[in-house]
This record gives structure tokens, sequence and C-alpha cells, in this order.
């Protein structure tokens, strides 16, 4: 069979053939005109990077974030846990602050028993050991709460008693890194009670009031006047007006090492004016002294993390959305690290997460 | 004698198999998957994720997770598919220097054939875990519909990757030889391909001169099991949104959590009647309050829910036929590929169209890669019953005028080969002509892929049909096809040779070569620090809890005390050489800490 007959046989029409012979294309038609075979001699159009560093979350912070959290950890582990295996890193100065301002003393008090946070069973040191005088509850997988009840919902009341009337008890290290897993947006209110707190820690000249609220650590100087200034639910004035933190505020809090809030008032700052590039500073080097901290605590991240609850009795746990969703991707294989990547959060809000459900005792790390 | 492993490189999952005391064996993953997921995504902070862990963030990390790389591999810019890939993907897609198509994450140019690179590099890696010997050599599959610049840039993927690809061979004819068909037998069989992201149907013509004809083959690049998964979101989300008024769709870890649990859901029932699908803390309300997803899925439901789907591929298998000429009583075997014809309703569907059972005894989502390490292994064991002939994938020719394609070497043809046919001109004082060299099944020239052109000049003045104009074509063993027009009666001639090109350069291949042994050395080192680490950790712990029990026992002694003292600096430098991450160092104090260890075991049982 030759090719005619094959593709007759296929059932394909012959081209015109002239005696026999098919036509070949005269050189000058352009049968692909509206076809481009050329290859493109231009550069694909490649948007210019941001040059700006501080636009970028890789830009090298103007105090090296490791140090920063190494000497806030170091001050806040001064006798108060086992020396720590890793080398003492040197002290280094703050970035540099927007104006000049005498840096806070950090203090940081042993664990209180009769603290309680919704989030934070378990208060546990460096090593993931229990502190001392703490005892780990699971108050969450037993308790007769209604079963989808964030912890949020439950904070909101004691959120505002404790903003009406400020706790004169001191706020364990542990708890504050508890406050630190909540990553909300700024309630005006809650702002108008810090405000009024630093208001107040101004008057006595003893710099910015903490609330425990925040996850900040009252300095054991600071705490008497605060013991004094507390008002009874009685006695509780009326809730000051929302203002906007400035950036004295920011300066201030990042002087004190209290990075959650310094982030706070930086992201807040920067919402209201983008192109301020010195609040962005202060995000970015916030956050990867944050994310430092929680690894410290968090311990190795090629810890592999297990589910230590039954996959029918998570839904009792006190969760939000975005812990669910880091849970879901605990399978018993996968490091802190991998979990990390495939979070979709940033490095500091996944490892926030992690170590609140370590500390619930939701999920091991081993 | 080397081993040749066997990859079934797929559109949403890769396959590497071996013949191990030869029988033909999948190599799981590390993850104890027998198949990886086609995917590659670049974290934020530039790692590079391949596989599930790439596959566990492609919703929540949309922008930088490629997928279905194999959609666009080998095409140009220009083509209607890339047009189409512009619409539907998340990643980004831009426009190569040579034509052809680059894909950007986080601000980095890759070409796909680096992107598959990836995934044939980790598959590689999963074979040499395995083996425990290096593995340089591959038999890689391709649809049989892929074309000589697709099949090219498959082979480039492997050279990236550092593989030897010593054949490209297509999927449905390894699957056929994976069945054990092929061996001394002519029959007419079908393959139903419904993988994870294509459907495909082939229908294949066995010999036992060794030459599978892929008579007629035709699908859908964009039906597959992820469908399945996309209808059971939709019933997940509907219900969802019913019950709380909250489209889940719009939270991407929400979306994230259905897809996963949708696809779980899915595979179970096929070998269950129902499924539980339980999510907890799914989304939250924005009243502090968080709301689970708990739905019970049955078989019946989900077939309800793609019936359509079946029936599409039902349809296409009748065009298949058609396209063949062929009733579905001439077929006397139907196989079965891809994990979604593991669903009973698929399988019913088949049964019902082609008038007999399907054959499923081997794995469908493995079969592929199985015949393709059997290719392999009879490759280099020289078993000449098992050598499949190489064979053009499709039909070369030229375009004539009025955009006709006509056919000089036939699809399927074994190479080498050389055609030859007479052509004349079409008009009166025609001095040129021009050869449009291309390669395709379709009459209509245009709907074939332009491999190269020349133009013939010089020719008499003479009226249309009087000059003869001979054209060759020969495709030599390795492939390159050289097309000669020459003009009968004067004798001047004009030649071109037709290279499959995946529209890289020797160059940026070389230089992809050189990043992707980068890339694993630096994974192997890691992978070597992470054991030297993992095994000192082990030790280390196992001292600090001995050692309390220890120190009571000798600690009072100075030669005790002595001892603790060594065992205290022995804890430390191993400490600090894992601090310093070196694999060596920590290997070189790993001997001290097993001593150690040993020695406070002794010290503690004997106490006791």
């Amino acid at each position: 069979m030759d090719l005619d007959d094959e593709r007759k046989a296929a059932g394909r029409s012959p081209p015109e053939a002239i005696e026999g012979k098919r036509k070949a294309i005269p050189a000058d038609e352009d049968l692909l005109s509206d076809v481009e075979f050329d290859l493109l001699d231009e550069e694909p159009e490649v948007e210019e990077p941001d040059h700006d560093v501080f636009a970028r979350d890789t830009a090298i912070p103007a105090s090296p974030p490791e140090q920063l959290a190494a000497e806030a950890m170091r001050q806040a582990d001064a006798g108060e846990v086992p020396p720590t295996r890793g080398r003492a890193l040197p002290r280094v100065p703050p970035p540099p602050p927007m104006r000049s301002k005498p840096q806070m003393p950090i203090t940081l008090e042993p664990p209180s028993e009769d603290l309680e946070f919704d989030n934070f069973d378990a208060p546990i040191d460096v090593f993931g050991n229990q502190l001392p005088g703490t005892a780990p509850r699971r108050a969450r997988a037993q308790n007769s709460e209604l079963p989808t009840a964030p912890p949020n919902e439950r904070r909101d009341t004691s959120e505002d008693d404790k903003r009406t009337n400020p706790a004169p008890q001191r706020v364990n290290r542990a708890a504050f890194l508890a406050e630190t897993t909540r990553n909300r947006p700024i309630d005006p209110a809650l702002l108008a009670s810090v405000d009024q707190a630093d208001a107040n820690g101004r008057a006595t000249g003893s710099g910015p009031a903490r609330d425990s609220d925040f996850g900040l650590e009252f300095s054991e100087e600071l705490d008497p006047l605060l013991d004094e200034l507390a008002p009874t639910p009685e006695s509780a004035p009326p809730r000051a007006p929302a203002r906007s933190l400035s950036a004295q505020d920011l300066e201030e809090s990042y002087a004190a090492g209290d990075y959650n809030r310094a982030l706070m008032i930086a992201e807040d700052l920067l919402a209201r004016s983008p192109d301020d590039r010195a609040a962005r500073r202060y995000v970015q080097n916030c956050r990867e002294v944050l994310t430092q901290m929680f690894a410290a605590r968090i311990g190795p991240l090629d810890q592999v993390v297990s589910i230590l609850v039954k996959p029918e009795e998570v839904q009792w746990l006190s969760l939000d959305h975005r812990a669910g969703f880091l849970l879901s991707l605990v399978d018993g294989q996968s490091t802190v690290d991998e979990i990390l990547d495939i979070s979709g959060m940033s490095r500091l809000d996944a490892l926030k997460i992690i170590f609140d459900l370590t500390s619930q005792q939701v999920v091991r790390l081993a | 004698m080397e081993t040749v492993i066997g990859i079934d490189l797929g559109t949403t999952n890769s396959c590497v198999a071996v013949m191990d005391s030869a029988v033909p064996t999948v190599i799981p993953n590390r993850g104890g998957y027998k198949t990886t997921p086609s995917m590659v995504a670049v974290t934020e902070a530039g790692k590079r994720l391949v596989g599930h862990i790439a596959k566990r963030q492609a919703i929540t990390n949309a922008e930088n997770t490629v997928y279905a790389a194999k959609r666009l591999i080998g095409r140009k810019w220009n083509s209607p598919q890339i047009k189409n890939a512009l619409l539907t993907s998340s990643y980004n897609i831009a426009e190569g220097p040579h034509d052809d198509v680059r894909i950007v994450l986080r601000e980095k140019s890759y070409s796909v054939p680096e992107i598959s690179s990836m995934i044939l590099q980790e598959m590689k890696i999963i074979a040499e875990d395995y083996l425990g010997t290096p593995v340089t050599r591959a038999v890689v599959t391709v649809p049989a519909y892929f074309n000589d610049n697709q099949r090219q840039a498959t082979k480039d993927a492997g050279t990236i990757a550092g593989l030897d690809v010593i054949r490209i061979i297509n999927e449905p004819t390894a699957a056929a030889l994976a069945y054990g068909l092929g061996k001394d037998i002519d029959r007419v069989i079908a393959v139903y391909d419904l993988g994870g992201g294509t459907f495909d149907i082939s229908i294949l013509e066995l010999s036992s001169t060794g030459v599978f004809k892929v008579i007629a083959t035709t699908g859908d690049t964009f039906l597959g099991g992820e469908d399945f998964d996309a209808r059971v979101v939709d019933w997940l989300v509907h219900g969802f949104q019913q019950e709380h008024g909250i489209d889940l769709r719009q939270d991407r870890m929400a979306l994230q959590r259905l897809r996963d649990a949708a696809e779980k859901a899915k595979c179970e029932l096929s070998s269950v009647r129902e499924t539980d699908i339980n999510l907890p803390f799914i989304i939250s309300t924005g009243r502090n309050e968080a709301l689970h997803l708990q739905r019970t899925l049955t078989r019946e439901t989900l077939e309800g829910l793609t019936e359509d789907l079946i029936e599409r591929t039902v349809e296409i298998c009748r065009d298949a036929l058609g396209d063949a000429r062929l009733d579905p009583k001439d077929l006397e075997d139907v196989i079965l590929v891809g994990g979604m014809t593991r669903m009973p309703a698929i399988q019913k569907a088949v049964s019902d169209y082609f008038g007999r059972a399907p054959n499923k005894g081997v794995h469908p989502d493995e079969v592929v890669a199985l015949g393709a390490a059997i290719q392999g292994h009879a490759l280099v064991e020289d078993k000449n019953d098992m050598i499949l002939l190489d064979v053009t994938p499709h039909a070369l020719g030229i375009m004539t005028f009025g955009s006709h394609f006509e056919e000089l070497i036939p699809q399927n043809t074994t190479v080498p080969t050389s055609r030859t046919k007479v052509f004349t001109t079409s008009r009166d004082n025609q001095t040129a002509v021009k050869i449009l060299v291309m390669q395709g099944e379709n009459d209509n020239a245009e709907k074939n892929e332009l491999l190269g052109e020349f133009i013939l000049t010089g020719l008499r003045r003479a009226t249309k049909g009087e000059i003869e104009i001979e054209v060759t074509f020969e495709i030599n063993t390795d492939g390159i096809v050289s097309v000669f027009a020459k003009d009968l009666e004067t004798g001047q001639a004009q030649s071109i040779q037709v290279t499959a090109t995946s529209g890289l350069t020797q160059d940026e291949i070389s230089n992809m070569i050189e990043t992707a042994k980068d890339y694993l050395v630096e994974r192997r080192v890691d992978e070597d620090f992470e054991a030297a680490k993992q095994e000192a950790e082990t030790l280390i712990a196992e001292i600090e809890r001995l050692f309390p029990e220890v120190e009571t026992v000798v600690g009072s002694s100075d030669f005790g005390q002595d001892a603790l003292g060594k065992a205290r600096t022995v804890l430390e430098m191993a400490r600090e050489a894992i601090e310093a991450r070196g694999a060596a160092q920590i290997r070189a104090h790993v001997d001290g800490l097993a001593r150690t260890q040993r020695m406070f075991k002794g010290v503690v049982s004997r106490a006791q």
C-alpha cells in the first residue's frame, strides 16, 4: 500500500494534484502569516525587585535578633532555670531607638500559681521541663465548657475584669509567652486601658505601665506602685477614650524588651503610615526577636511533632481555626521545621501556636 | 551491572520502580508512599519542597507551588496550552528567552524542564536510598501524544537531574508491559488511564515483533482525580454554608484542609461504603467561636456527585475507538491505569462500555513505573524479546498548497528510516518553494507542530506542475530528522536538520546540571548531619538519664569524680560539635559517647 492509498484508507481527502503530483508552496506565500514561529529576542519583562531592605523579611536587622533574643532570655532566665547548654552571647545594644531614652530594667519573676491563662496550662523552661510550682492541666480537654468556644471568648470576660482591676500579681515569664501566642488585632478599648496604665506609670516617673493582658512583665520596682494604683472594682475609672499609640510608646516598649507590645504598636503605626521606615524596621526586628525567643523555647526544630490527644477528643480542645489548621498538619512524621514550612503562616505565628499546643499538651515534640 | 530505574513522571503523581531480583518493584518514598506528588514549592525562606510536603502547602502557598508542570513541558510560549495555563495556574508563568516557558517562584525564574528535573531528582534520591547505590540511568514514560519537543524536554529534565534517560516510552505501552502483555502475542488493547489531573485512553496494537503501535490516543488534560476531589469539596462547602452561612472557600487554610479531607474520603470510599469527614476548628466565625465540620460521605453520594465526570471519560473512549475505527468488541483487553480507576463506579462504567471486565491485576497507580522498570532492565540485560523498538511518536511531513499536511513518515514507524516523495510547483513561473517541516496527524497542517522550515530557490520559470521537487525525510538512530529538497531538473538542493528542542540551550542545561548537583550535595550534607546528630543525641540523652544514678554510686571516690568529669567533657564536646553542624565532628565524638554510655550502664547494673 503506497502513501496515497494509506491516506485514502484513513479517509483523508488528497490535496489538489496536477498530473498526479501535489503542489509545493510558493516561497513568497506566507501560509502561516498569523502564526509567529520566530524566536523572540526580547528579554521578558521582569519586575524590578524591591530594593528597600526594610520591605524584605530577610533584611538584616539593625542588631542581630538572635543576640537580642539571647540577651532577653538570659535576663529572663537569671536565677530561675538551670544553666543553658548553649554558649553565652555577648550583651548587645538594642537597635537604634527613635529617640534616645534610658533603657527600662527587665526583671522577671518566678511563675505564680494563682494566675490562670486560658491558653496556657503548663509553664515550661527552655528545656521543656515543667517549671517548679506549676501543675500541668488538661482543663480544655476535660472541662465542661462548650467545645466550640475558643479561648478568646472566655478570655473576654476575664480580660475586662483585668483591665478594670489590674491584677497586683506579677506575671510570670511563661505567661508572657503564652500571651504572645495570640495574634489579635489591636482592640481600641484594650489600647485605652494600656494608655491609662501608661499614663499612670509616667505620672509616677517609673516609665510606662505594662498590662498583663499584653503579656507584659512587671519590674520589681514598678510592682508596689502598681499595687497602690490598682483600682478596686467599685472605684474603677471609666475607660479612657482610645488614642493612637505613639512612636514613643513603641520606643519605650522596645527598650524595655517588651517586643510583643512593641510589635503591636509598630504594626499599628505601619498600618496608619505605610511609609514609616522606622516602624517597619521595628516590626521586622520585633518579629525576628520574638521568633528567636519562641524557637529557643521550643528547642530543636528538627523534633518530630506528634498529637497526644485522640482524634475524637480534638474538638473538645479550646483552639482557634489557625491552631486547628496547624494541628491538621501534624502527622507524627513531620518535624517542627517542616510544619513551619508548610503552614503558610509567618514563622512567628506558627511558632507561637506550636509552643501553645505543646504547653497545652496537645502535641509532643520528640 | 548498573540498575536502571523506571520513572512514571506523572502530571499529579510520580512513581519510581526497579527490577529487584527479576521482580519489578515500586520503591516507596521516605513517608512510605509509593507515589510522590509531582509538586515543587519554594518557601518564604527559600527552601525547596518537593512531593508530599509541597502538596500539603499547595493552597496556602499557591503562588509558589508548581503543579502539573507536565502540561507545560516542551510547549512554546504562544501555544494554546500555555495560554490556557496562564488563565488557570495559580503560579506565575512567564515567557522564556527562546519562545519557551518559565515559571517564577519567589522572584526566581525556572524553566519547565528544571522544575520537572526537581521531581526526577527526588525520584532518583528515593531509588538511591532504597538501593544504597548511586543511580544514573533511567527509562522515563511520557503520554503517547507527546511530540518530539516534549520528549526532548523530558529527556533534558532527566539530564539536569543527573540521569541518563536511556529510553522514553509511552505510558500506555509501559502499562501493557507491566501486565505482561506483548510477549509473543498480537492483540489490540485499550489502556484507560485516569490519573490525578489527566485522562488518556489509548488503543494499542501489540505485535510480537516488539512494536507497540498506538492506533489512537485521546483524552482530556483537565480531567482527573482533582475534579472528583473538587466535587466533594463543593459538597462540603455547600453544606457548611447552608448550616453556618460561611463560605469556607474564602479561607485558604480551610480550603487546604477541605482538599486534603476530600481526597482522603474519596480514596476511602473505594473500599468502604461510607466515611466520616471530621475537620475540627475549620474556621472562626469572627465572634470568637471556632466551628467544626463534620459530615458523612457515602459511596452513593460520591457517585452521584461525579456521575457526569465518569460519563465524560466514556464519551472520550467512544471518540478514541471511533478514531481507531474499532468497536468495543474488537478489543481483547482493557487495562486500568491511574489511582482513580480504583473507584468502583469507574470500573463498572468501563466494564459496561467495553463489554468486558477490565484487567486490574496490577496496582493502577504503579503500573506505568513498573513497565518502565521492566523496559529498563531489558535494555541493560539485552533481552531482545522484551525490548520495544524505537518508533516515531507522530507522523512527519510537510505543508503543501492549501494548508494540507502531506505525510512522509507515518506514526509508529521504526527508526532509523527514510522516505521520499516528489512534489511540484503550484504557480506559473514559480522560482522558489518553501518547505515547512511538520509533525502531527492532522490533515490541516496548521494544527500540527512546526519543526522547521527552509526555502529551495533557483527553480526554472515554468508553468505550474512542471517543475518537480524531490523531498526526502531521514531519521537516524539518534532521532535526528534531516529533510532534503532537490530540484530534479537542475539538481539544485537544500536541506535542514531538525533536532527536537526543549527550549533550552546547551549552556543553560549545563548550568542547571551544576545547580542541581550543588543542591544534591547540600541536601546530602544536611541529611548526613541529621543522621549523625540523631545518633549523638540519643546517646547524650541516655547518658544524661543515667548521670544522677552514676553520680550517686561513684561520686564519692576520686576515681569516680574523675570519670564523671571526663563524661561531662565528652558530653560538652559532642554538644559543641552538634552546634557547629559538622557531621564528621559529631561522628568523631560518637565513639566517646558510646563508651561513656556503656560505662554508665555497667556502673548502674553493678550497683543494682
